[in-house]
């Protein structure tokens, strides 16, 4: 027998190796007391450095595409982006992390050695080509992100946002699969791509298709956070310790989207399909949009509006789908590079609110710019940036995924562009809300401890810039870039 | 009714009779209970009858099947529902059904006061129709299906008892052991199945699950198959059948399993669920023929068995316990059988052990009702006179077991013996000597049992009465068949002696079925007429006289010179402990397996104390606090629902806020019922048309 698959498979995954076993290593580690916690904190900033540094190098190389696994892994440049991108992501949420981590009882090293192990499982989303790795993969990083949530054990509300997120997990994972076996067993085959060719060759009425979609797109949506499978979000973003959130908020999201595109592309293919299957993503995207937005209106706490903020975007993203072609798919990765930036630097202001002055919601904000005017200007960056503003990166993410759903103009991407703009017309009043809080009203006294970590202004400051240097500086290549990465 | 019709009636009777004694036995009283529940399983028996005389006695004599219908359909790879019947299955199915009807007859008499009559109905119905399943399923998923079930059915029923006040907890261990016990063998027997399946399917391309079909394959290919790997095949497969069937290392959960009802032990853990392990080797003898170091673990694995679990039963007490070990003794020798290729005489000997087991069974349940739940043969003594019907049955099949003849016991256990013997495997005359030893052994535990409990003086204290009719039909029925059931094979030499015809009608009928059998086989030697005739002569008398010298003992130390026994234990106190306490088998387990999994995974908690600890104990933590907590929630829900409606209808950001209740239940619910009305809408809009006819038929449009 052939067993040089193996060898490939293993040769082509050195990061994930290196994830592995730099995990293994840290929980290894912590077991002896007298080595500090900031040592097993650069360990694993290391072992994402490693890694990321590795797939730098494979992506800049790397063309073509190649199955690793017997069919279970795509390694493509579509995963190599996302495996970037994963990587950056959890490097900048280790970061801002340590600060509030290290003062923690319990629960230290299970946050790294669980980031890291998430990480694993979200690089491995953006790879599956086949439902088994699929479900596994989504499963991986659910049970890692149920346990991140409840890691503040003596916190009721973090423990139920952990068990809130495992009894909806559990549910959306089981409907999931039920979808999947349908197609599975008129197919044969778990792999997506075969089993969207044999359906191509296969007369099947609309009701299939539509049962199938709907039950398998509640296992994907509810990761990517899309209505009507967003319910969990906002309880458990606001229950689970914060940099948890700044994490799950980004990186589980757009693993998600990962998983939906290669889905998408395998199962229905970026031509003409027997079936309709964009008519879903516009109910949810629309649904999404609206619902988000409007209830984002009328919270107070800082987080849950993130957690709303979020599913508005996660509409935003879910538009591609009405056009599926290269260009779109490019603008979705585009879209969550620039996501990614100014989400985390959005939460790690909300960090810093409620670690160093004890601010959790909008209303105690009232006049916090006089106090600290730097976090003030960051903070109203992220939040101009997230409503889409010029001159703020967030403008041109919004304003490609939009040119490209537009493309073939007919009257149902009108309609959902149109709902796009209205609702970000709308989501103006909250995000501005906060910044108008901070700036224009008369507040108490911020009394503050110790001084603000630079591990947090420093990785603040940076995304703050990048928010704005992408707008300013050529974009044009980064764009470019993420449309070759695309499928 | 066709042979069709009336193969799916056979399996779906019984479980028609389950699913009425369960959903509906608690209203309809005793009687009708138990008249559906021993009908079903009575007129399976019939149809079973019916089947055997009109395809088998008569007529072509070739297998039966009824029409296939689809299960699994995904491409290439398809499972069909199919009943098969061939000459092996329709000898089981006369036993399972007949030997089955007596059993439930029997328990209408013995569990008449229990408190769940009708559910102790409805699952041995569900075990008739899961075992009939497992034989009569030409696939071997179905196999499986049945293999698994009459577990569930078997736990379902040790654990019967699992509120009684004194023995409840331990009655419901012993359910959790045997479950736990055969999970391990199922493992061997799955793995075993996938190794199989896969092999067939990526050497031949023959993906199938049918056993005539994976027989096809392995018949046509012979010499291309990879022995050493389906030697591991059938080790693997015989792994399965220690679990189910109780072998070293695996038959721990058998005399465990006592704790059921009697009737229960009887038609479970002695007359049928225990040998589908001999089913099943002797339903893959054609793979295991072709293996002859798997045959050689076979043969050896059971007389080691059948001896080890024959010295424990010397040492016994508890009635049902000697019968146990007994049943796995006896059991031992039905592999002993296989091992040696000789799957006619395993299944021979399966037949007649389900008569005179079962009958010893169920003599011991008349014994124990009628002494009111006595159990320990200490306590017991002189019920002869007391009992006389249940001592004359139940005499009679120790003399059957013992091996005397012409009772059924000795035909079956000679016919093993010659085989074994007369084997050209190595270990062939190894396990005819261990064979040989076990049968003195149980020809002597046998008749300790018997005198202990029916002679001398009564030494309980309990009103001794006879079992009421039901009971003793039983009883009777199954005596006789402990009696006569050997004569349709009584060995072909001796018969062209006595009578000159050929006798084993037994074996010439499962020729058919099981073709490799000992005379023709590579396995044995082409001995000439004339000796192989002699020879079995000299063999037979050398076993009676075994049987003879083991009975004597026990009348010699039990009746004559009874303080003997206890002289003997207390000179070799070890010896006699360790044999007495089942030689520490049950202990050494618990040192070597559960014990150190627990210490390892005290190990394992400590070292993940700085990995998982957090999730542990917020489970740990919430599960607390969580019901508490959900109730704080729906409060809140419900006054910002009410408060929400008054005051915040300002905004309709203001009206979608108060979905998020915190109310996980209506969050999954909105997700489930959104999901349905997004399909119902998207289907509306693609089918539009029908859509449309249909409000017009309805006279909305």
């Amino acid at each position: 027998m052939d067993y040089n698959w193996i060898e490939t498979g293993l040769q082509l995954s050195r990061p994930e190796l290196l994830i592995i076993g730099g995990t293994v290593a840290v929980i290894m580690l912590s077991i002896f007391k007298q080595l500090s916690r900031t040592f097993l904190f650069l360990c694993s900033c290391a072992i994402l450095i490693g890694a990321g540094y590795i797939t730098l190098l494979d992506i800049q190389s790397y063309t073509g595409q190649t199955i690793l696994f017997k069919g279970a892994i795509g390694y493509d440049k579509f995963s190599l982006f996302f495996k970037m991108l994963f990587i950056a992501i959890a490097f900048i949420t280790m970061l801002f992390s340590y600060p509030v981590i290290k003062n923690w009882t319990s629960g230290f090293v299970e946050f790294l050695s669980l980031l890291l192990c998430c990480t694993l499982g979200m690089i491995y989303m953006a790879s599956s080509r086949t439902f088994l790795m699929m479900f596994l993969n989504l499963e991986f990083v659910s049970i890692t992100s149920y346990i991140m949530a409840g890691l503040l054990r003596h916190n009721k509300k973090s423990i139920e946002a952990s068990l809130k997120y495992i009894i909806y997990g559990a549910g959306s994972s089981g409907i999931m699969l039920f979808g999947m076996s349908f197609l599975y067993a008129i197919t044969g085959s778990i792999d997506v791509y075969t089993v969207g060719n044999t359906l191509r060759h296969l007369d099947l009425p609309n009701s299939f298709y539509l049962i199938t979609s709907i039950l398998i797109l509640a296992g994907f949506a509810y990761k990517m956070a899309i209505v009507p499978f967003h319910m969990w979000c906002p309880d458990v973003y606001e229950g689970a310790p914060t940099p948890v959130t700044a994490f799950f908020s980004t990186g589980p999201k757009i693993a998600g989207f990962a998983m939906m595109i290669r889905f998408v592309d395998g199962v229905f293919g970026k031509g003409s399909s027997p079936f309709e299957w964009q008519l879903i993503f516009i109910i949810v995207s629309v649904l999404s949009m609206l619902i988000g937005n409007l209830t984002a209106l009328q919270q107070n706490n800082l987080k849950r509006l993130m957690a709303y903020s979020g599913i508005a975007h996660a509409g935003y993203m879910a538009l591609i789908f009405l056009t599926f072609t290269q260009d779109s798919i490019g603008s979705l990765l585009f879209y969550s590079v620039i996501y990614s930036i100014m989400n985390l630097g959005a939460f790690i202001t909300i960090i810093i609110l409620e670690k160093y002055y004890n601010i959790d919601n909008i209303q105690s904000s009232a006049g916090f710019a006089y106090t600290n005017p730097f976090l003030a200007i960051c903070l109203s960056i992220f939040m101009f940036s997230l409503v889409g503003l010029p001159p703020f990166a967030g403008f041109f993410s919004k304003l490609l995924v939009f040119m490209s759903v537009i493309k073939p103009l007919n009257y149902l991407t009108l309609f959902a562009i149109l709902v796009a703009v209205i609702t970000t017309v709308i989501s103006l009043f909250y995000y501005v809300k906060i910044i108008g809080a901070m700036f224009l009203k008369q507040g108490g006294n911020f009394t503050i401890t110790e001084r603000v970590s630079l591990i947090l202004n420093a990785p603040m400051a940076i995304l703050a810039l990048a928010t704005v240097a992408i707008f300013i500086t050529d974009w044009d290549w980064l764009f470019e870039f993420c449309k070759s990465c695309s499928l | 009714m066709g042979t069709n019709n009336m193969l799916f009636a056979v399996i779906l009777l019984p479980f028609a009779g389950f699913l009425f004694n369960l959903l509906a036995g608690s209203f309809v009283g005793k009687k009708l209970v138990s008249l559906v529940g021993c009908g079903v399983v009575i007129i399976s028996f019939i149809l079973s009858a019916q089947i055997f005389m009109s395809s088998f006695l008569q007529g072509a004599s070739t297998a039966v099947q009824s029409n296939s219908i689809r299960w699994i359909d995904v491409l290439d790879f398809n499972v069909d529902i199919t009943l098969y019947v061939d000459h092996l299955t329709i000898v089981m199915m006369l036993v399972v059904t007949g030997v089955g009807s007596l059993i439930h007859i029997y328990s209408v008499g013995y569990m008449h006061d229990d408190k769940r009559f009708n559910r102790y109905f409805s699952y041995i119905n569900l075990f008739t129709s899961f075992m009939l399943l497992l034989i009569m399923g030409k696939s071997l998923l179905l196999m499986f299906v049945g293999w698994e079930g009459v577990g569930l059915c078997s736990y379902l029923l040790i654990g019967f008892w699992f509120d009684d006040k004194e023995k409840g907890i331990s009655n419901s261990l012993a359910g959790m052991k045997a479950f736990i016990v055969n999970r391990v063998g199922d493992l061997s027997f799955t793995i075993g199945l996938m190794i199989l399946f896969t092999y067939l399917g990526e050497k031949f391309n023959v993906w199938t699950l049918d056993i005539l079909k994976i027989k096809d394959v392995v018949a046509t290919n012979e010499t291309a198959l990879n022995i050493p790997l389906l030697t591991a095949v059938c080790i693997l497969l015989f792994g399965g059948a220690c679990g189910k069937s109780a072998q070293i290392p695996l038959y721990v959960w058998l005399p465990d399993a006592m704790a059921g009802p009697t009737p229960v032990s009887a038609l479970i853990h002695a007359a049928t669920m225990v040998t589908a392990g001999v089913y099943m080797v002797a339903r893959f003898n054609f793979i295991f023929a072709l293996c002859p170091t798997a045959l050689a673990v076979v043969a050896l694995v059971g007389a080691t068995t059948a001896l080890f679990a024959a010295t424990i039963g010397m040492t016994q007490f508890d009635i049902k316990k000697v019968l146990a070990y007994s049943t796995v003794s006896q059991l031992g020798y039905m592999f002993l059988a296989c091992g040696v290729g000789a799957f006619i005489a395993a299944i021979f000997h399966l037949v007649t052990h389900a008569f005179f087991k079962a009958c010893l069974f169920l003599g011991s349940g008349s014994v124990i009702h009628g002494t009111g739940g006595e159990q320990d043969i200490r306590h017991m003594g002189g019920l002869r006179k007391k009992m006389p019907i249940t001592f004359i049955t139940f005499a009679i099949a120790t003399i059957a077991i013992a091996g005397i003849p012409p009772l059924a016991g000795f035909f079956s256990k000679d016919e093993i013996l010659w085989k074994a013997f007369s084997s050209n495997l190595a270990v062939g005359k190894l396990v005819w000597i261990i064979g040989l030893i076990t049968a003195f052994i149980t020809a002597f535990y046998m008749f300790r049992l018997l005198f202990l409990t029916f002679f001398g003086d009564y030494r309980g204290h309990h009103h001794v009465h006879e079992s009421p009719f039901t009971m003793v039909f039983a009883l009777i029925v199954l005596a006789t068949l402990s009696v006569i059931g050997g004569w349709v094979g009584i060995p072909d030499a001796l018969g062209e002696k006595v009578i000159h015809t050929q006798t084993n009608k037994f074996e010439h009928f499962l020729d058919k079925s099981i073709p490799h059998e000992a005379k023709s086989g590579p396995l044995h030697k082409e001995n000439s007429h004339e000796h192989h005739s002699s020879a079995e002569f000299i063999l037979m008398g050398v076993s009676i006289l075994v049987a003879l010298s083991g009975i004597f003992l026990a009348y010699y130390l039990y009746m004559k010179k009874k303080e003997i026994p206890a002289k003997i234990a207390s000179s070799f106190p070890e010896l006699y402990n360790t044999i007495y306490n089942k030689y520490f088998v049950d202990e050494a387990y618990s040192s070597a397996i559960v014990q150190p999994l627990i210490a390892s995974s005290v190990q394992t908690c400590r070292f993940d104390n700085t990995a998982v600890d957090g999730s542990v104990n917020t489970i740990a933590y919430s599960t607390g606090n969580s019901s508490k907590y959900v109730g704080v929630f729906d409060n809140n829900a419900v006054d910002a629902a009410v408060n929400g409606v008054a005051n915040e209808v300002y905004s309709t950001g203001g009206q979608l806020r108060l979905l998020q209740s915190g109310n996980i239940k209506m969050y999954l619910s909105i997700a489930v019922v959104s999901s349905i009305l997004i399909m119902a809408v998207l289907w509306s809009i693609l089918e539009w048309k029908q859509v449309k006819d249909f409000l017009v038929s309805l006279g909305l449009l």
